[in-house]
């Protein structure tokens, strides 16, 4: 047996990020407790490093590793999302995590990790990288929830996420293997391997594999019925975290969704279509009105980002009614695209917005005290001048406030379901949008126009590297939201090459 | 049928005006939020910022050209190129009055500001800055994206501005504001996105640009569906009668500036989104609305009226009264006449002095005692003379008192209601009995008349419970009378409210091109009846004899001529003003109509526009002659309104 070649050069964004972890978790054991600081910033070094390898291989276009890894624009387009969601994780955690008192290396380092699962998720081509990445990604995830093992709330997290992380996964893997019983083989390109031709058509089976697929990759994303455990993890466990994994998996299971849905089970296009629809409406009514009765910011917050993942759904959705519609090749390919590109847009968004709201909710927070209850908020503005105008930003952008990065993204997204014709989605999704409204206003509302009861804390906006997450997401949010062109251009530039 | 385009350069400016006056607000915020700390200072500061956006506002004035209809001082650049979205800014006929309200405004509400706000003086200036920049945005957009991006962004600083230094409910008012308008605009955005797709089918260009959609042949049903989601978006924000509950709350808890924007400015959008977006878009689905429509705005008028007599409130008695009056406003839109919607859109800037002058004289007495309750008051002409002549004069200006602004505006729409025929599309459907179609219109007018008789009643007795009688609080024998400040507020609005009531044709005549232009899209028939009217006329009437028309624009002296090289004119309009000839009336010369409106007749008669015949299927051509003989008098609405 002859073993292909070995192309690192395909890896190299994955592999500096590994190399980076590994080597924090080494300075750990050598390093003074005192200058601990100093690992965050070998981290932010490595990252930079992965950033710009991935620049480097951008225009590539191929699959390396005997067709496991996709190396192409749109796999880089990801990667960067995951490099820069790490990145301000980085930066918004030091200040929780010394108050909580955990350990900066291992943290660092499975955040790393983590960020290499969701790396590999995205540049997959055969259904086995895939779930190595998944694996990877999850359980750092798992870990991470319950770093603070004195904290039963954290424990707990751990706890549920692993539990039902696991079942999630089996599912994904018991869908897998059917998909490798009925075609043969991993990749992506499965059907279309198949020796037998006719296979969509006269396999029962083969909505069986989509099917349980769908389960794993919903419960990723958490989507409604599957987000159960989205509230109680997020709450319980250490908040720089929530913030990343708010993100990170998300971004990494619509990555795969939209690679594995298009490509793999495109024939099965209305099946998915129905499911997904399904998927959506539900998740946007449940997020959006459950978040209203929130009152702490980790759980509203969580709701939220299940809501998002509604919207999210919706492009998903339309890109799926696009290649079925009549009105010739062209014009459907070019929807197809179009409504792909607005998940992607709608996630570099997501990204931005979503951390920064929740390193103001670290900044707040105190070591005897979370202080993340909507109560806390009250009267920030006179206390914290700054980081209330950019929570105001922050949080007009996850409405959808146009001006912002948000509204671009939601724009494009309702905008793929008018074209495609998928008004039910659009309407309940500005319907909701407008329930979101409230949640997101009652902050602001907070911050501006409630006293604070009880004794007030005094406190200002002090400079750490929290707030400087906080500057950097605001300014992409207002500067995407002004000029959204180079990010447009950009979505729309990789997802033709990966849908061509 | 695009309007020809003029740039600001082509007008002989060397600057974009609009966007100079849409930014020097939010550029004033700015420098206060990052310079200014002293409150004194912020209060010089802002009131000079919005003084010198009105003054260059008054810019706009000597160059506009007013004889046919055009986008005018326009700025076009691409925006997002791959969406097709653009930065274009134009003013026409039926937004420059609507502007200059808006900077006019302004300026008092920043001035009547000075000593109401105390608390948070740097934060409330620099919302009120901001507040001004959405809404000259809006007025000013002319593509949709840049539309809904200005009427949403508007939003916050008012959601601020009632919110932090309204009154003791403010809370509740603010977040039903937002969502209210918030929940109105999404459906719009959803009306928008699918404008642009059918646009994009039609012709496979992407454009957001508001006068490419003008004349798209929309089918039926997804029109009626467009149409309502504009509906709910434009009437929420109008508001139209039952979505006008956020109205009250938001007006008695927002601060005095707050709710002079607000009823002065704000409420306009939605009724300038009718005239602009609703008419011309869907003229279909407007024809098979209107029965609703106008039965809403006539439900309005009386309903506003009835609740405003019980109010024992005064903030709350002149919103409700606001309610009425938009009801008016509504009605002259639907009539779909010249009369009627150039009565509207004046409607919309008397409504503005007028109820922006109550909430002024309404919150000087608040300033003074911390009441707004009616029972509180009474005799206070005693202790401030002025400011009960002041008072009376917005008051009867509110009620429509002849040779004051309410007046012409009410007039001319209930003139336009008369002649609009309203049910006749419901009755060539078969719906209902032939003669309904007179009696219907008849009938909403009468109806809409006794609005005024109401408005009448609520505000003059509100005005002697207030006033007269005896001065028996003892909190009020204290009261001081104006100051100069307090005056020099509301001087500007009273010489302009005695302006309009007089001498309207000066603000009629800026839209008249506009209007007709809106008129023929929406509804050809009546258009086609007026133009006819004016053409008789102007056959039988001397030259230089009684009526006048709209003449040749007036440019200022020493203004070069203006040329226009390859802009958009119709084939008719070649041929009635060649191509060098400068748009210039010579002295004697009788130009009655508006040029190019003749272009548009023959145009309509060769029936070469496919949106203008889209329009006939539900008028029969008769129609035009309906009630010539009467209308002979009134052909001319501005010579008419003006002899009154």
């Amino acid at each position: 047996m002859q073993i292909p070649p070995i192309d690192f050069t395909a890896v190299y964004p994955e592999v500096i990020v590994a190399l980076v972890g590994l080597l924090v978790l080494a300075v750990d054991i050598f390093i003074k407790p005192q200058r601990k600081t100093s690992l965050s910033a070998i981290a932010l070094v490595g990252l930079v490093l992965a950033f710009l390898t991935t620049m480097l291989i951008w225009d590539r276009n191929e699959t390396a590793f005997s067709g496991m890894v996709a190396v192409d624009s749109y796999a880089q387009f990801f990667k960067l999302i995951f490099i820069f969601s790490a990145a301000l994780t980085v930066l918004i955690s030091p200040r929780y995590l010394s108050l909580n008192n955990i350990s900066v290396g291992e943290y660092l380092e499975l955040v790393l990790f983590c960020t290499v699962g969701m790396m590999v998720m995205a540049s997959a081509n055969d259904l086995v990288t895939i779930y190595i990445g998944l694996e990877l990604m999850a359980i750092s995830i798992y870990l991470m929830a319950g770093f603070q093992r004195d904290n039963p709330r954290s424990c707990e997290a751990s706890m549920k996420y692993f539990l039902l992380g696991s079942f999630a996964s089996a599912l994904l893997l018991y869908g897998m293997s059917f998909f490798y019983g009925i075609t043969g083989t991993t990749s992506l390109q499965g059907f279309t391997l198949s020796p037998n031709s006719n296979i969509i058509d006269s396999e029962v089976m083969t909505r069986l594999p989509l099917v349980l697929m769908t389960v794993g990759f919903a419960f990723k994303i958490a989507a409604v019925p599957f987000h159960m455990w989205t509230p109680d993890v997020y709450e319980g466990a250490p908040t720089p975290l929530t913030a990343f994994m708010s993100v990170g998996p998300k971004v990494a299971a619509f990555a795969v969704i939209m690679r594995v849905y298009m490509k793999t089970f495109g024939a099965l296009v209305p099946d998915w279509v129905q499911m997904f629809t399904l998927l959506s409406i539900l998740t946007m009514i449940y997020g959006n009105v459950v978040a209203v009765a929130q009152k702490s910011m980790k759980r509203m917050l969580a709701y939220s980002s299940i809501a998002h993942a509604g919207y999210l759904l919706i492009g998903i959705v339309s890109a799926g009614t696009a290649t079925e519609m009549t009105g010739g090749k062209a014009m459907s390919a070019t929807f197809a695209s179009e409504s792909m590109m607005s998940v992607m847009v709608y996630l570099f968004a997501y990204m931005f917005m979503n951390l920064g709201t929740f390193a103001v909710v670290i900044s707040l927070g105190r070591a005897d005290n979370p202080r993340d209850s909507l109560a806390d908020y009250a009267g920030l503005a006179k206390r914290r001048p700054l980081t209330a105008l950019l929570m105001t930003i922050l949080l007009l952008s996850l409405m959808g406030f146009p001006g912002t990065f948000g509204f671009i993204g939601k724009f494009y997204i309702f905008k793929a379901a008018i074209v495609t014709g998928n008004l039910t989605l659009a309407v309940v999704g500005v319907l909701m949008s407008v329930v979101a409204a409230f949640y997101y206003v009652r902050v602001v509302l907070y911050m501006y126009m409630r006293e604070p009861e009880g004794e007030v804390l005094a406190e200002g906006d002090a400079i750490s590297s929290t707030m400087y997450a906080i500057v950097v997401t605001t300014m992409f949010t207002l500067l995407f939201g002004v000029a959204p062109g180079f990010i447009i251009d950009m979505a729309r530039y990789t997802i033709e090459r990966m849908l061509a | 049928m695009t309007p020809e385009i003029l740039t600001y350069a082509d007008m002989g400016l060397k600057w974009p005006i609009l966007s100079l006056l849409t930014y020097i607000p939010v550029i004033g915020a700015i420098i206060i939020m990052l310079f200014l700390r002293r409150d004194n200072t912020i209060r010089w500061f802002a009131n000079i910022v919005v003084l010198v956006d009105f003054v260059l506002s008054l810019r706009l004035i000597p160059g506009f050209i007013i004889d046919r209809h055009a986008l005018q001082f326009v700025e076009k650049a691409p925006w997002i190129e791959s969406l097709g979205a653009q930065y274009f800014l134009g003013v026409d006929g039926i937004s420059i009055l609507l502007v200059l309200l808006t900077t006019f405004l302004g300026v008092l509400a920043v001035l009547s500001s000075w000593t109401a706000i105390q608390d948070r003086v740097k934060e409330y200036y620099i919302f009120m800055l901001l507040l001004q920049t959405g809404m000259l945005g809006v007025f000013f957009s002319l593509d949709f994206f840049l539309f809904y991006v200005f009427w949403e962004i508007m939003l916050v600083p008012m959601y601020f501005l009632i919110g932090v230094w309204g009154g003791p409910r403010k809370l509740y008012a603010a977040i039903k504001f937002f969502l209210y308008t918030l929940a109105g605009s999404v459906l719009m955005l959803l009306a928008i996105l699918g404008l642009y797709f059918l646009h994009y089918r039609q012709t496979g260009e992407l454009s957001f640009e508001v006068m490419k959609y003008y004349g798209m042949d929309i089918p039926m049903h997804i029109q009626r569906w467009l149409f309502l989601a504009f509906f709910v978006g434009f009437a929420i924000k109008v508001p139209m009668f039952p979505f006008h509950t956020w109205l009250p709350d938001a007006h008695v808890e927002a601060p005095t500036a707050g709710s002079v924007i607000l009823a002065g400015v704000l409420l306009k959008m939605g009724t300038y989104g009718f005239v602009r977006f609703s008419l011309p878009l869907f003229p279909q689905a407007t024809m098979w609305f209107l029965p609703y429509g106008i039965t809403l705005a006539v439900i309005g008028i009386v309903y506003g009226a009835l609740t405003a007599m019980m109010q024992p409130d005064m903030k709350k008695l002149v919103a409700y009264s606001s309610v009425s009056h938009l009801g008016f406003v509504m009605l002259g839109l639907f009539a779909l006449n010249q009369q009627g919607v150039e009565g509207g859109i004046l409607q919309m800037i008397n409504h503005g002095l007028s109820t922006g002058g109550l909430f002024l004289v309404v919150g000087l007495i608040y300033e003074r005692r911390h009441t707004r309750m009616i029972k509180d008051f009474g005799g206070l002409s005693h202790q401030m003379p002025l400011y009960a002549i002041m008072f009376m004069i917005i008051t009867l200006s509110s009620i429509g008192l002849p040779s004051l602004n309410g007046f012409i505006g009410e007039f001319t729409i209930l003139l336009g209601g008369f002649k609009a025929l309203w049910m006749k599309p419901v009755v060539a459907l078969g719906f209902l009995p032939k003669e309904w179609a007179t009696n219907m219109s008849t009938l909403m007018v009468l109806l809409a008349t006794s609005g005024i008789v109401l408005g009448a009643a609520y505000m003059l007795w509100m005005y002697q419970r207030v006033m007269f009688g005896k001065l028996e609080n003892p909190k009020n024998m204290e009261l001081k009378d104006l100051n100069l400040r307090e005056v020099m507020t509301l001087i500007p609005i009273i010489i302009l409210c005695f302006w309009i009531g007089i001498y309207p044709k000066p603000f009629l005549r800026f839209m008249d091109a506009a209007v007709m232009n809106t008129v023929l899209m929406t509804n050809p028939q009546a258009a086609l009846a007026e133009m006819k009217q004016m053409r008789e006329m102007q056959m039988n009437a001397a030259p230089g004899q009684g009526m006048e028309a709209p003449s040749g624009m007036q440019l200022p002296p020493g203004h070069p001529p203006i040329s226009m090289p390859g802009q958009h004119m119709m084939p008719g309009q070649q041929s009635a003003m060649p191509p060098g000839h400068p748009p210039i009336s010579m002295p004697g010369q009788t130009p009655a109509m508006p040029a190019g409106h003749e272009a548009m007749m023959e145009q309509f008669r060769a029936g070469e526009s496919h949106g203008m015949r889209r329009g006939l299927t539900f008028m029969e051509p008769a129609a035009a002659g309906h009630g010539e003989a009467p209308e002979a008098a009134h052909a001319d609405p501005h010579g008419h309104s003006g002899d009154k």
